[in-house]
């Protein structure tokens, strides 16, 4: 590229975005009470939760019981394992991700165009250091609560640390995209293999250390810390003012390749959808073939036939085999750590949902093309059942392994495996309920929010899922903080995972359609409609 | 119509539009991944390329290395008489491509689209060039709905007026017959026609012995042992031979 490739005819990257931006501004109209409600319905369903967990433990005249006293392993060290995982998947999601992307349509439709990338892409380069520093945010807080145990200097250094070095991360991944020019975009990033290589190392780390149990760790990060952040802060100024002068040498097929693959990236990230964000995960790191095919001997009729398709598509996903070892342990760290019972809870359902979203890449894909569901000549509802197995193959045997654990702590092992068993449902329920969620609507009127206007049911389809699991585990929660497991809360708690089981696998009337054969359906039957009123008017 | 705003249109006409020389192309990436022998051709302004064989030949592949989305394995392709290279916004600003895609800003109707694209690339005054194009394609009816309210029949529509409603030296077209009425094919087979005699270059991949015969003055035709550039009757009797 040379100077003579500018032409002051054509408009700036900038100047795109703002003519799409006042184009879709145009068919705002919704009501901010849409979005207030959505997010109303979410915060409903989790007080719900917690006033049924209250209601039911003050009821039964129980009380909150403490967490086990004495932690497992450290927490110094605990904190290390957790470093280890969040630089992981910071790097790991970055390297996948782009950073820097442009989805299917904005890559169709501005890529395309003679306007210049680099303010085309200055938002996003903005918006990278942010969402690196956020991670870092969160990752620092819980390493340095793990590490320190209480505000102070200490904590707070550490977590000025991560958030530089959260921001730098991301744009050191950016820098490497620019750097690739117009090479190849095949085969594995050192970001994503470096990136899955400490994650994966997180939960090896914990093992060992539990085994080892070595002495506590003792670093002054309050002096230490300050000399990190300042020489970070100075590499991450210098990455940010180069790649700003730099983003006119991506090129767009790397734009492409790891930005759009047809709009998953920033589909997920405009519209909070977490299942697009997991199909973008993989489809970078999907290899394009195979040494040879699988037998696939283990599929002996319809429902076989798609539990072992799932069982393959998660045996060949490694970021999915991670995922669940690191759900595994994040569902145990708070017991490692000797925290209160209210935090383990928490963690237990936050590294269920974690380890359940790694099996549902069956389920997500066939909601995205309907015709992996209809390839097998049973109902529509048995084909939804088929596709919850897999997940209730491994979240059984996880939620089992996990309360086991947790009751081995506690002294009550027979009573929490039991209680494992009967849980294990309600999260595979819940993943299934995840991946079939309805899309937001865009042909609505669109709801004005903080980061421009918003397709009404965003938030609600942010939040299906997840909602399942938090509402249909109130039993066993409320064993966990403050019963104990009796037979009754077994039964209890079986009783809500089939309902969270009937919920999940129901297929709606016009299901297996996908969202683009559905939109398309309404809007044929409003034209025929409108063209009756018309005749009628006549 | 083509147009040759951004500069030099007899310079352009002295250079080839397209030139591959011994281009390898594939998915992979060594040579063991080539989906079809070394490809050389040649194509100068005013001139139309149709790109055929059976599925699988590579002829997309060659389409999207000639458009600059795919790294070719070996060999070189010259597009306006440079080494091929998307992040040139000239080139950008004189190659229209149309492939398989089917992507839409999702909120941004038909017609919104193609006012997008026309003032993405530069062009003031765009309403009446819009509305042409729209009645062109056949999608007056439709044109304040949203791509997701549209058939498959009219989003390829909508890709194809893309095309024609900005700026460009050369149209890169994958299999632009698909999924179109045949009414439509013959319109559009006329449209391109009329593209070349105006001094545009048009190259397509297609399955469409008409479009070939009405459009391509060479068509390049693509084995997986052999490529021969062959007349456009040869290229379509090869179509009606697969």
């Amino acid at each position: 590229m040379t100077s003579t490739d500018i032409d002051e005819s054509w408009p700036s990257g900038r100047q795109l975005r703002t003519l799409t931006r006042a184009a879709t501004e145009a068919h705002t109209g919704g009501h901010m009470g849409e979005l207030v409600s959505e997010v109303y319905s979410v915060l409903f369903s989790g007080t719900i939760a917690v006033v049924m967990v209250l209601g039911a433990v003050q009821g039964l005249n129980a009380s909150i019981h403490p967490g086990p006293e004495q932690a497992t392993v450290d927490p110094s060290w605990l904190a290390l394992v957790v470093a280890l995982v969040v630089a992981g998947a910071v790097l790991g999601v970055a390297g996948r991700l782009g950073p820097v992307g442009m989805g299917g349509a904005h890559a169709l439709w501005w890529l395309t165009t003679p306007a210049d990338r680099r303010t085309l892409l200055r938002p996003r380069l903005v918006l990278l250091p942010v969402l690196g520093a956020l991670a870092g945010l969160v990752g620092g807080l819980l390493v340095g609560f793990l590490a320190f145990g209480s505000l102070g200097p200490d904590l707070l250094w550490l977590t000025v640390d991560f958030v530089v070095a959260g921001a730098a991360m991301i744009l050191a991944v950016a820098a490497g995209q620019v750097r690739a020019g117009a090479g190849s975009t095949k085969g594995m990033r050192p970001a994503v293999l470096v990136g899955d290589l400490l994650t994966a190392a997180g939960p090896v780390a914990a093992v060992a250390l539990v085994l080892i149990r070595p002495e506590p760790v003792d670093v002054d990060w309050a002096h230490l810390g300050p000399v990190v952040a300042g020489v970070v802060a100075v590499l991450l100024l210098g990455a940010l003012w180069w790649l700003d002068h730099s983003l006119e040498l991506i090129s767009g097929r790397e734009l492409r390749a790891r930005g759009s693959v047809a709009s998953y990236a920033s589909g997920a990230v405009t519209s909070m959808d977490t299942r697009e964000l997991g199909r973008a995960l993989n489809v970078n790191t999907t290899r394009d073939s195979r040494r040879r095919s699988a037998a696939m001997r283990g599929a002996r009729g319809p429902v076989t036939a798609i539990l072992v398709g799932d069982a393959t598509v998660l045996a060949r996903t490694p970021r999915h085999l991670i995922q669940i070892a690191v759900g595994f342990c994040v569902a145990l760290l708070g017991v490692a750590a000797g925290w209160s019972v209210v935090m383990n809870v928490i963690l237990l359902l936050a590294g269920g949902i974690l380890t359940a979203m790694a099996t549902g890449e069956g389920a997500r894909r066939a909601e995205m093309a309907p015709v992996l569901d209809r390839h097998f000549p049973i109902a529509g509802a048995d084909v939804r059942r088929a596709r919850v197995l897999l997940p209730l193959l491994v979240m059984v045997p996880w939620t089992v392994l996990v309360l086991g654990l947790w009751g081995w702590a506690h002294q009550a092992l027979l009573g929490y495996v039991l209680l494992g068993l009967v849980t294990g449902p309600v999260f595979a329920a819940g993943v299934l309920r995840a991946a079939y969620r309805k899309p937001p609507d865009w042909s609505k009127p669109l709801v004005p929010g903080p980061f421009g206007p918003m397709a009404p049911g965003v938030i609600a389809a942010f939040a299906r899922g997840p909602d399942i699991v938090v509402l249909c585990a109130v039993p066993m929660i409320v064993g966990v903080v403050a019963l104990g497991v009796s037979p009754i809360l077994l039964a209890v708690q079986l009783g809500t995972s089939l309902i969270a089981l009937a919920v999940a696998t129901r297929a709606p009337k016009g299901g297996g359609k996908g969202w683009m054969q559905r939109m398309s359906e309404q809007a044929e039957a409003q034209r025929e409609e409108m063209q009756r009123q018309r005749g009628g008017r006549r | 119509m083509p147009s040759s705003a951004k500069g030099g249109k007899a310079k352009k006409a002295a250079a080839a539009l397209l030139k591959a020389s011994s281009v390898s192309v594939g998915y992979g990436s060594t040579m063991a991944s080539a989906v079809c022998p070394p490809i050389s051709v040649t194509m100068s302004a005013g001139q139309g390329l149709a790109v055929v064989g059976a599925n699988g030949t590579g002829k997309s592949t060659f389409l999207r290395a000639a458009a600059g989305l795919l790294e070719v394995l070996g060999g070189s392709i010259d597009v306006l008489g440079v080494p091929v290279d998307e992040r040139s916004r000239r080139f950008r600003a004189e190659v229209a491509v149309v492939l398989d895609e089917d992507s839409y800003l999702p909120a941004l109707t038909v017609r919104e689209h193609l006012l997008l694209t026309a003032r993405g690339h530069g062009m003031k005054e765009v309403s009446a060039l819009v509305t042409e194009q729209v009645e062109a394609f056949g999608l007056t009816e439709r044109q304040n709905a949203l791509p997701t309210a549209l058939s498959s029949g009219q989003r390829r529509r909508l890709l194809l007026a893309a095309a024609f409603v900005r700026p460009r030296t050369l149209l890169v077209l994958d299999e632009p017959e698909q999924r179109l009425d045949s009414g439509m094919r013959d319109r559009l087979a006329a449209r391109l026609a009329a593209e070349r005699d105006a001094g545009g270059g048009v190259i397509m991949a297609t399955h469409d012995p008409v479009l070939v015969r009405e459009v391509a003055t060479k068509a390049l035709l693509l084995g997986e042992d052999s490529v021969r550039v062959v007349s456009p009757d040869e290229g379509a009797e090869a179509i009606e031979a697969l």
